[in-house]
This record gives structure tokens, C-alpha cells and sequence, in this order.
């Protein structure tokens, strides 16, 4: 979508503009919303944030003659503000709440040593590329289960397989994962 | 070495990384679309209103829906002397513009060579001959009254212009001069003083041309100042002198940025602000505990605080509501304090804003007025339950950090820190830049959580300016950036 298409969409009909934005953005907000509040808040908090973006964009939009070209650069950028400082007035109120079911599954992810003194930065890339390397359907499981903190049934529904399947390849490519972060040096 | 779910590691991650994470990230179901759609239209609608609600009130209080049309002729009666007025007016202006014009020709006509010294307008024999006083008015109302004096000193013309500004006097020459100085002597008597210098004293230029000296004994010098430029050998250079009175008391030549080199030995300077070292070079610790008082005060007050004016609360002084816990949906006790008795006493909201422009420039100060606290009903009594069945979290009075109840503002006591924003430990200090004579910048390291549990959360980036207002620092802006931004500058700076 270009700024011209999204104005011109906006003049016809602001609503339908808005849920345009939201389907095509949606996921992409959603993510980087996560990202930075994954620790600290619950899925209810990362979706008001995610409303909190759009109604921002909304605003420019409808009322910034000068709106940036880059819709999606500008959003990223709101997103990453506005996840910001939710995060902040979440981690003020000092209750971390992870959520997550499966509890006998988190303990496949815990217990990690990792090195403080890493770079952080290159620590993500090598357990993204790591991740890659499994192939898919299991990195996406991988990184939906843990990092998305989704349920298995959940995944199942997306991926168009059985709740028993997830799980099974999950703990199956959890167990590769560890070898190839061996591998690498990091190890549990 | 520390023990944590791998997947943590994620969080937090740079544009790269963030691009493979939003690839794998679950797509948004519909019953999710919906949901988020419908909350971003409500707060857009609020937003909308809250702009509009606020061009209304500066329109004086015009109301229109969309469907209003306007219509009829309003009739305007203009007196008839007007017209003549406007002609006499025009005739003067074209005037001006002429015989501006044909000054200006003047002045730059053929055979005159520019000698790079500034003549003065009108040269005089006298002492001192008179004051052409100029008053005029600017947009604000304000009274500009420009006073333009010609004096001459041992045979020499000089003109000085100092403008008069809503009632405070801004001598023009002056004006690059104003604000603190260092006055440095020689350490050690034999060296000139970029070798090695000791403190004699601080000297503060006003805007009205006077100055402020006190020595390290703590006496008091007052005079004013005159800068000007001499010439010597085909050359000129610039000088700042100091008279106490009539007499010369100190002074000397202006050759390098935010240094007045006192005399011709080099024995002695005056050196821009406090904030310099021996060397005149700036002090970077001086910048670093400059801009961490500020911060911390700042934090002090942002909405979503940790700290929140704790050490000035008054636990004898409390009230406590049972609240909804935003985050578990429980009732809980949240106790409320004055802030009075330790040090700081705020009695209105008004006052945390008066306090707020201590840490902020005024643009900054008014960009970042929040709407941070919720008055209570004065039928509720301390230990009642507040039902806020329907308020949005951002509007409950759990998510505000005052209340106003009867009468008294109290601080909420209840977001306890969990660790701290914007510290800065022995190993991550703050990163000081673009340091002039009025500005400076500032990077942190933005930190959540306690020593070996800590959250890198992203890199604030404060500017700060010198506000000549109070002649004291003042937190400009502040952007963040990810916390990459401060590694990088940590490494060009160590």
C-alpha cells in the first residue's frame, strides 16, 4: 500500500481505510509491540498497545498534510515508541507476568547458560539462524511456542495440523536446536 | 553466568532480527482484528475529540458539527477617517523605503574600501553627548525600548545600542557575552595558564551589560562591561573589559571560542562556564552530573515513574482507596502520600509543574504536560473501595501518579520500582557530545531491572541547553533510539 493509495482510500471511506491498515500492518505492529513487552505484559496490554499505535497513525493520517512516504517505516517507528513506553509504565507497576500454558514445555527452553558478556545482538542471529537451519514447519513452531508464547493448539490451527503433531515435532526440533546451539557454544 | 529461557534473548531486537521475528509472528485472527480495530477507532475518536475539544476552546468556544452551514452577511461598520489614515500611513512607508534605499546606495558606493573595522555611526568629542531613546512594541505587547548612546573614551567614538525588552535590558554587544565564566590563574606562576590553572573566582555577565564577579574569598565585585576592538600593527582584535565604575578593573582579548585571555602574559583567562577543566577544556564530569541531576529528576516525574518524589512523601500524611490492580484485575489497598515535610512541598498540580520547569526548557516543559493525576470525589473516605467498572485503564486512577482529594494532592505510592530507568552503572557511563557554550547532549544507556538482571531497553538521547532564562541547564528533548545507538557511541568515545 502507498501513501497515495491509503489517502485516496481515506477520502472514500475513513473506516474502510482504518481496517485496511489494520489487516495489512496488524501483524507487523503486533510483532514489534511483542517484542518489546513480551516480559512484561499481558496479551490484553500488547493488544491495547497495538490499538494505541493505530489510533496514533490514524491521527496522522487523516489529519498531517506532510505524512511520511514510508507508511511502513513510519509505523515501525511508532510501534517501537509507543512499545516504549507502555513498557515502562508496565515494568513501574513491578508485576512481571509471563503467560504461558504447557508448563512441562517452558522447561525445554530454560536453564540456558548464557554468557553475560555476549553480545546480545549477535547471540539473536545466531539462534535465528539456528532456528532457520531446522526448516520449516518446525522453526515457525519453534519461535511461536517460545518466543510468541502461543498454545500448541493454536499453532496446530494455523499450520493446519494436529495439536499431538506440534508438540512431538516441537520437542523433536527443541532437542536438534540444543545440539546445533552446542555447536556453537552454547550450551545448557 | 546466568541461567535464563534462550528465547529471552530474542526480546528486544534490532531491525534485522525484528524482520525474521514478524515473519514467524502468528497471524492476526479475525476475531483479533476486530477486536483491536474497534479499540483503535474508540481512542481515535477520543483523540480526535480531545483536538478538536482544544482548537474550539482557542476559537473562542465556536461550536460546528458537520452539517452546519454557514450562511447570512455580517455587516461591518468601518469609520470614514480610516481611509485617509491608511493613505498618509502608506505614503510614509513608501517614503522610508525610498530614502532607505538611497542611504543604503550610499554606503556601498565605488572607491570605499572595507578596513574590517567597524566605524561608529555618529563620532562625538564629548564624554558623553546623549541617549537617542527608540520605544517601540513587539507582537506580544511587550515594550522594546532601544537606547543608542554615543560616547567617546580618550578621543575615541564608540556607539553602544542596548535594547530594552519587556522591562529587562539586553545590551546588543554584550549578548554573546552573557553567562558564567571561570576566572583562571597560573598554578604555577612561571607557566602561562593553558599549562595549569587554578580557580580565582567565578565572573557572570548579565544581558544588561554589568557584571557579577566573586573571587574564591567570596568578595563581591559589580561593574559593567564594554567590548570593543583595537587595533595594533595593521591588525585587530577583540576585547572584553571589565570596569568597576569608571576604573578598568580587569579585561582582555577574545582570540578563541569561550576564552578572554586577560592581558598579554597569558598569566590569566576567563573561561565560558563552570563546566571546564584546568586545561579549559569541558569538563565532562561536570556535564555527566549536570545531566544525571536532571534526568533523575525528570524520571521524577513522567507519568509511568518509578521513583515518584519518594524520598519527599510524607507516610504520615496518607490516604488509601481499594483499587482494581491493572495488571491481576484484584482489589488492592494503594496508599496516596503528600509530598510535604521532606524537603519539597506540593501543594497543587501547579506546583509540579513549577517544579517541572526547573528541569525543562519552557517548550519542552509545555510539550510534556501530562494529565497525570484524577481528582476524587470527596464522599469516599480513606479505606473506601473505587468501583471504575467501564474506565479505560489509561483513565483509571491506578494508571495515575497524583490525586487531588479534598482540598490535597497526594503522590501514589503504589508503582513501586522494580529497578531503574536511565542509571547509569561504573561500566555504562553517560555518553557526553556536541558540547558548545549553551548545549550539550547526552546518551544513556536506558536500563530496567536490578545489577546482573538488567534489561538493555533502548538508548535515551537527551539535549540539554543552557536557558538563559535562569542561566542554568535545562533538559531540551528527548528521543530514543535503540540501545545499539549507545554501544556505538560508548566505542567512538572510549
Amino acid at each position: 500500500m502507498t501513501s497515495n493509495e491509503l489517502k485516496a482510500m481515506l477520502e472514500r471511506s475513513p473506516a474502510e481505510c482504518h481496517r485496511a491498515l489494520v489487516k495489512e500492518y496488524g501483524k507487523y505492529v503486533y510483532a514489534i509491540v511483542f517484542n518489546k513487552l513480551r516480559n512484561c505484559g499481558t496479551r490484553e496490554d500488547i493488544e491495547e498497545c497495538v490499538s494505541d499505535v493505530f489510533a496514533t497513525i490514524f491521527m496522522k493520517y487523516e489529519f498531517d498534510e506532510n505524512c511520511d512516504r514510508d507508511i511502513k517505516g513510519y509505523i515501525a517507528t511508532v510501534a517501537k515508541r509507543s512499545a516504549i513506553d507502555r513498557f515502562r509504565s508496565l515494568t513501574a507497576r513491578n508485576n512481571h507476568t509471563v503467560y504461558s500454558d504447557d508448563d512441562e514445555m517452558q522447561e525445554l527452553v530454560s536453564d540456558f547458560s548464557v554468557d553475560e558478556r555476549v553480545d546480545r545482538s549477535e547471540l539473536r542471529r545466531v539462534l535465528l539462524n539456528k532456528i532457520d537451519e531446522l526448516g520449516e514447519p518446525d522453526s515457525t513452531i519453534l519461535i511461536q511456542k517460545f518466543y510468541y508464547n502461543r498454545k500448541s493448539a493454536e499453532i496446530a490451527k494455523s499450520l493446519f495440523m494436529s495439536d499431538a503433531s506440534v508438540r512431538t515435532r516441537c520437542s523433536r526440533a527443541m532437542a536438534k536446536l540444543k545440539v546445533k546451539l552446542a555447536e556453537a557454544g552454547i550450551t545448557r | 553466568m546466568k541461567e535464563k529461557n534462550i528465547f529471552d534473548i530474542l526480546g528486544n531486537a534490532e531491525d534485522d532480527s525484528m524482520e525474521r521475528l514478524t515473519d514467524k509472528c502468528p497471524e492476526i485472527t479475525d476475531a483479533q482484528l476486530e477486536k483491536i480495530l474497534s479499540m483503535s477507532e474508540k481512542k481515535y475518536e477520543i483523540k480526535k475529540k480531545e483536538m478538536f475539544g482544544n482548537r474550539t476552546e482557542k476559537d473562542n468556544n465556536i461550536k460546528m458539527t458537520k452539517n452546519d452551514v454557514v450562511e447570512g452577511v455580517e455587516r461591518v461598520r468601518r469609520p470614514a477617517w480610516l481611509t485617509p489614515l491608511y493613505s498618509v500611513a502608506s505614503l510614509i512607508l513608501v517614503a522610508g523605503v525610498v530614502l532607505g534605499a538611497m542611504a543604503f546606495m550610499r554606503k556601498d558606493k565605488p572607491g570605499k574600501i572595507d578596513t574590517g573595522v567597524i566605524n561608529p555611526a555618529v563620532t562625538a568629542t564629548t564624554i558623553k553627548v546623549s541617549g537617542t531613546t527608540h520605544v517601540s512594541t513587539d507582537k506580544n505587547g511587550s515594550t522594546i525600548t532601544t537606547t543608542v548612546t554615543t560616547t567617546a573614551i580618550d578621543g575615541k567614538a564608540k556607539t553602544e545600542v542596548v535594547t530594552v525588552e519587556g522591562g529587562k535590558a539586553v545590551n546588543e554587544e554584550i549578548k554573546e557575552f552573557v553567562g558564567e565564566w571561570k576566572y583562571q590563574v597560573s598554578a604555577s606562576g612561571y607557566n602561562t595558564v593553558d599549562k595549569g590553572a587554578k580557580d580565582n573566582g567565578i565572573v557572570v555577565v548579565h544581558e544588561d551589560g554589568t557584571y557579577t564577579y566573586t573571587d574564591i574569598n567570596g568578595n563581591v565585585e559589580t561593574g559593567t562591561v564594554k567590548a570593543g576592538v583595537e587595533e595594533f600593527g595593521g591588525s585587530s582584535s577583540r576585547t572584553v573589559n571589565f570596569y568597576k565604575g569608571s576604573e578598568f578593573s580587569f579585561g582582555g582579548y577574545y582570540h578563541e571560542p569561550d576564552v578572554i585571555s586577560i592581558g598579554n602574559g597569558s598569566a590569566s583567562r576567563l573561561v565560558r562556564g563552570t563546566m571546564y577543566n584546568d586545561y579549559g577544556k569541558p569538563d565532562y564530569t561536570e556535564y555527566q552530573n549536570t545531566a544525571r541531576n536532571l534526568v533523575e529528576k525528570y524520571y521524577e516525574m513522567i507519568p509511568e515513574f518509578l521513583f515518584r518524589f519518594r524520598e519527599y512523601r510524607n507516610m504520615n500524611d496518607t490516604v488509601t482507596f481499594k483499587l482494581k490492580s491493572l495488571n491481576s484485575g484484584e482489589i488492592e489497598d494503594v496508599v496516596f502520600a503528600r509530598i510535604s515535610g521532606n524537603g519539597l512541598e506540593f501543594n497543587s498540580m501547579d506546583d509540579i509543574y513549577a517544579y517541572k520547569r526547573t528541569v525543562m526548557t519552557e517548550s519542552y516543559y509545555e510539550a510534556a504536560l501530562y494529565a497525570d493525576y484524577k481528582y476524587i470525589d470527596d464522599s469516599y473516605n480513606s479505606g473506601d473501595y473505587i468501583d471504575e467498572t467501564g474506565v479505560l485503564p489509561s483513565k483509571a486512577i491506578n494508571s495515575k501518579g497524583y490525586i487531588i482529594y479534598r482540598g490535597n494532592l497526594y503522590v501514589s505510592t503504589s508503582p513501586e520500582q522494580v529497578g531503574w530507568i536511565g542509571h547509569t552503572a561504573p561500566t555504562e557511563p553517560i555518553i557526553i557530545t556536541d558540547v558548545t557554550a549553551t548545549s550539550f547532549r547526552a546518551y544513556y544507556p536506558s536500563i530496567i531491572g536490578n545489577y546482573g538482571s538488567e534489561t538493555h531497553l533502548s538508548c535515551d538521547i537527551f539535549d540539554f541547553v543552557l536557558d538563559p532564562s535562569c542561566n542554568d541547564w535545562r533538559i531540551n528533548s528527548l528521543t530514543y533510539d535503540d540501545y545499539s545507538v549507545y554501544q556505538t557511541k560508548a566505542a567512538e568515545n572510549s
